[in-house]
């Protein structure tokens, strides 16, 4: 009797752990909620997150390929490796010639990781409160953000995307990101260098699993006919100045936002993407936004990208994602047609 | 079982025309968009307009060149005096209407000469199904039309 009592009892507890273990894990996978890593209550798995190492990286030099050429990938030795994409809601906060406290352009000061907050110079009062690019019900809009040079449709729509919050953010759709955001959405990256066929690799485990290839054989980009509009993460290619990789870009489709905030582009904009490794343990990414089609100059955006030693994972955004489901527009009618439920809305 | 299955092909179909029609950015007036407007009960007129936009570092206080076409094809007119006031008072009224404003000359169903003049509302503006809504004007008829956006990329 008693060892039946103690079998049952050594099954529940089993069985309670295990459950206990199964909601803590489901739990460590869970956040951020959104299609694809973003802030809103939306689909799919999000955070890159995982894979120590950094530290110790930190220390160690820059690797480099047989001939020299900066590593930008897992060093020989490496077991594995990825890098830790961080999650970069608003692009405006890390723009290098974004004014300072102490006043004067930023220069190189706006590196590492997540934006989203602090304060901002505001110049117009009336329009904006006093924070630029603040969390939840605070976005401030284009007024909030006098360095980027905004054009007046661009502000406008900058200015809508802030009061929704980014209700309509193709990341939600679980569209892939494009242009700078690739290495703003959170999840991990792998590069892999093929000098011998004259390729750089981009794989992304989020970004709906897309990858670049980035053509290091001095070819041109193709004739402006023949892109116009037609890719979402536009056909790139590269050559290396010094230990700098830099990356021109050109053939974006208008598919896409620059960051969560909302900042738009068009398919005029031509990206300059410089890239260093200062040490194993970090990329910086320095990214020109060359569009005169949303913008009346050109504007930088720059951040560090921390190493992870570990490997990267399968993500699927589409599985579960019900955002598109529950997305409302402006006049409360489902974007997606629900038929009968779509009629009871309205 | 098979109408499960046709249900799932159904809504692979639906999501495959979905996405894409989700999927444009850009100024919000660029492409073509196509509805009708109202002269009377009976009188329905359809109408197709494209926009252009070309943007120009230095160019203008705009910052570029907003360009439109009225019924484009065989019997297409440009639009003159093409306007486009944004909202002012920051994010606060940054979900009120854009107003639009054009004139094209044209011709009318019996071959006529006759002047368009439109003032329209452009709302919805991030989904893609934005619309244009306001009066439209050819000669001495009037009344209202509304024209949604056409998706593609």
């Amino acid at each position: 009797m008693r060892s039946r009592f103690s079998g049952r009892f050594l099954t529940i507890l089993v069985a309670g752990l295990s459950v206990f273990a199964m909601a803590v894990w489901s739990f460590s996978q869970a956040a951020p909620a959104q299609g694809q890593g973003g802030g809103g209550a939306r689909g799919g798995r999000g955070g890159g997150g995982g894979g120590r190492g950094g530290d110790a990286a930190a220390a160690e030099p820059t690797p480099r390929l047989p001939d020299g050429t900066i590593n930008l990938g897992r060093a020989p030795n490496d077991v594995d490796g990825k890098w830790r994409l961080p999650y970069i809601q608003n692009m405006a906060n890390n723009s290098p010639d974004r004014p300072q406290a102490g006043g004067g352009a930023g220069g190189g000061a706006a590196r590492g990781g997540r934006a989203g907050g602090g304060a901002a110079a505001a110049p117009d009062a009336s329009a904006a409160p006093a924070r630029g690019g603040g969390g939840r019900g605070q976005r401030g809009g284009a007024a909030s953000e006098p360095w980027i040079p905004f054009l007046p449709w661009s502000a406008a729509i900058y200015n809508y995307n802030s009061k929704n919050e980014s209700k309509y953010d193709p990341e939600g759709y679980c569209l892939p990101p494009g242009g700078p955001r690739l290495y703003a959405t959170p999840y991990p990256m792998v590069v892999i260098q093929q000098p011998e066929l004259k390729r750089i690799y981009l794989i992304f485990e989020g970004g709906t699993h897309v990858w670049r290839e980035i053509f290091m054989d001095g070819r041109p980009h193709p004739p402006k006919d023949a892109l116009d509009g037609t890719t979402w993460l536009g056909h790139s290619v590269g050559k290396w100045e010094g230990d700098t990789l830099v990356v021109d870009v050109v053939g974006f489709n208008e598919g896409t936002w620059l960051d969560y905030y909302g900042h738009y582009h068009t398919d005029q904009m031509h990206l300059v993407e410089r890239w260093t490794r200062p040490n194993k343990a970090t990329l910086h990414y320095e990214a020109t936004i060359d569009d005169p089609g949303a913008f009346s100059a050109p504007w930088r955006t720059a951040w560090d990208i921390p190493w992870a030693s570990d490997g990267i994972r399968e993500y699927i955004c589409q599985e579960n994602n019900q955002y598109l489901n529950h997305l409302k527009d402006d006049f409360g009618k489902y974007i997606i047609d629900h038929g009968e439920d779509d009629e009871k809305s309205q | 079982m098979q109408g499960r299955r046709l249900r799932f092909v159904c809504l692979l179909a639906c999501l495959a025309i979905a996405i894409p029609a989700l999927a444009q950015f850009g100024h919000p007036l660029k492409g073509s968009w196509s509805g009708e407007w109202r002269e009377n009960r009976t009188n329905e007129h359809r109408i197709l307009l494209e926009f252009k936009w070309e943007g120009k570092y230095g160019s203008n206080p705009e910052g570029g060149t907003l360009t439109g076409t009225l019924n484009p094809g065989p019997n297409s007119a440009p639009m003159k005096n093409l306007k486009v006031v944004y909202p002012t008072g920051g994010v606060a009224n940054a979900d009120a209407p854009w107003q639009v404003h054009f004139e094209a000359d044209t011709k009318d169903e019996s071959g006529a000469a006759i002047h368009v003049t439109v003032d329209g509302f452009l709302e919805n503006i991030g989904a893609y199904r934005r619309f244009m809504t306001g009066t439209w004007q050819e000669g001495t008829r009037k009344g209202p039309f509304k024209v949604t956006a056409n998706y593609g990329l």
